[in-house]
């Protein structure tokens, strides 16, 4: 979407972002954004989503389906195994954010506030709203950046992580491809403008990665 | 009504109150499972993602933030599932987070607790055959608007304007069955 987009193009979006029909990889930063902002100020559009929330609603109930007893027993003695946690205030505080923030349409992670870099070097934390995965990256000067991520998943033959750079309104930016070492980490070096509100993210793609994302970004940070 | 029971239940369980995590999963244990089911069909892969969703649930209920819980476990559930179908390597992934848009209406509140089931699948099964298919593409087929077009040849402004007639036509029907 380029230049700025008309109430009836915004009213599309609206409804087919809460069907869940538009697409979720990093190329609608923009366009989500503009839906976000234009919703607080028009009635006709959040009348648009209600509207898609009701549909949405009823279609979901209309595959309701009762699952087989056991799950039932099976969860029940999963959750008696699985102690509460009782998380620091903190620790809580950390995941609302990150809930808040991070959602299917990845503009909403450029929104969030990771704490604050507390000493030089870094320059964006990357987290993880759907793994145990998190990062760092360092701009030691120039348009070369570190990025060193930790806790990753190993990936089955066929598939990589790669790297994305979203500057500000511009489309994800192909950065390079890497595995996990056996430890779960990598450290990878890439090239990007640091520039306010710049958006590093990684996804999973097919070997040999991708020119523009197909998969969700399941890390992302931006530059503050 | 039905959302402060929800949240009654919901507070219940950040407390650590395994009998409201009991009621709430009675209480949409036939959702998550369903949209599982229908975008998955292996009924062992959909009881998987309906034990993971519930089990974040259960370890993490602040990740709800509000609004109709069903409009989140469904979504929740519909993500977890979209994953497991798009890659064996997302599978261990936890559910998605949804965005909330906008505050749940009534209505909506209305289709996950109040209406029979029945009366949902008639009017889903009422529309016409062309709403429902680009409906149905994007929401149990994870497809895009685009994708659904290219998928059924058919303009991308021909498939917005069906699936408006039909959530339209959702809604109308909905309403005719709560006001009768
Ligand atoms: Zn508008």
């Amino acid at each position: 979407m380029s230049g700025i987009a008309s109430h009836d193009e915004l009213r599309d979006l609206a409804m087919l972002y809460t069907l869940g029909a538009l697409e979720t990889n990093l190329a609608d930063c923009a366009e989500a954004r503009a839906i976000e902002a234009h919703l607080h100020e028009c009635d006709a559009c959040r009348d648009e989503v209600a509207l898609a929330q009701v549909g949405t609603a009823m279609i979901a109930r209309s595959a309701a389906e009762a699952p087989p007893q056991e799950l039932k027993q099976r969860l029940l003695a999963a959750v008696a195994e699985t102690p509460r946690r009782h998380g620091s205030g903190s620790n809580i505080a950390r995941w609302t954010a990150v809930a808040a923030a991070i959602t299917v349409l990845i503009a909403f992670a450029m929104l969030l506030r990771p704490h604050q870099p507390s000493e030089g070097p870094v320059a964006i934390y990357l987290q993880s709203a759907t793994t145990q995965a998190s990062g760092v990256v360092r701009a030691p000067g120039g348009d070369a950046m570190t990025v060193e991520v930790e806790h990753l998943a190993a990936l089955p033959a066929g598939e990589v992580y790669q790297l994305w750079s979203i500057a500000p309104g511009a489309k994800p930016a192909p950065g390079p491809t890497f595995t996990a070492g056996s430890q779960g980490t990598a450290h990878v070096t890439m090239h990007a403008s640091p520039e306010k509100g710049l958006v590093i993210a990684v996804t999973i793609e097919p070997a040999g990665g991708s020119q523009a994302p197909t998969t969700r970004p399941f890390l992302t940070g931006a530059l503050q | 009504m039905s959302r402060s029971v929800d949240e009654g239940l919901l507070e219940r369980i950040a407390s650590g109150d395994a009998t409201a995590f009991s009621a709430l999963y009675d209480r949409y244990a036939d959702l998550v499972y369903g949209v599982a089911r229908r975008i998955l069909r292996s009924p062992e892969q959909a009881q998987d993602v309906t034990q993971s969703v519930f089990l974040k649930v259960w370890s993490r209920p602040q990740l709800f933030t509000g609004g109709s819980f069903g409009a989140w476990a469904a979504r929740v559930a519909r993500n977890a599932s979209l994953d497991v179908v798009r890659s064996s390597a997302v599978r261990l992934r936890e559910p998605e987070i949804p965005a909330t848009l906008a505050a749940a209406g009534e209505l909506e509140e209305t289709v996950f607790a109040d209406v029979d089931r029945e009366i949902i699948v008639r009017a889903v099964a009422g529309l016409p055959e062309a709403e429902r298919v680009v409906i149905e593409q994007a929401y149990f087929g994870g497809l895009t608007y685009r994708q659904v077009a290219e998928r059924l040849d058919t303009p991308l402004g021909t498939v917005k304007t069906r699936i408006r007639a039909g959530l339209q036509r959702l809604r109308g029907a909905l309403q005719e069955a709560v006001t009768r």
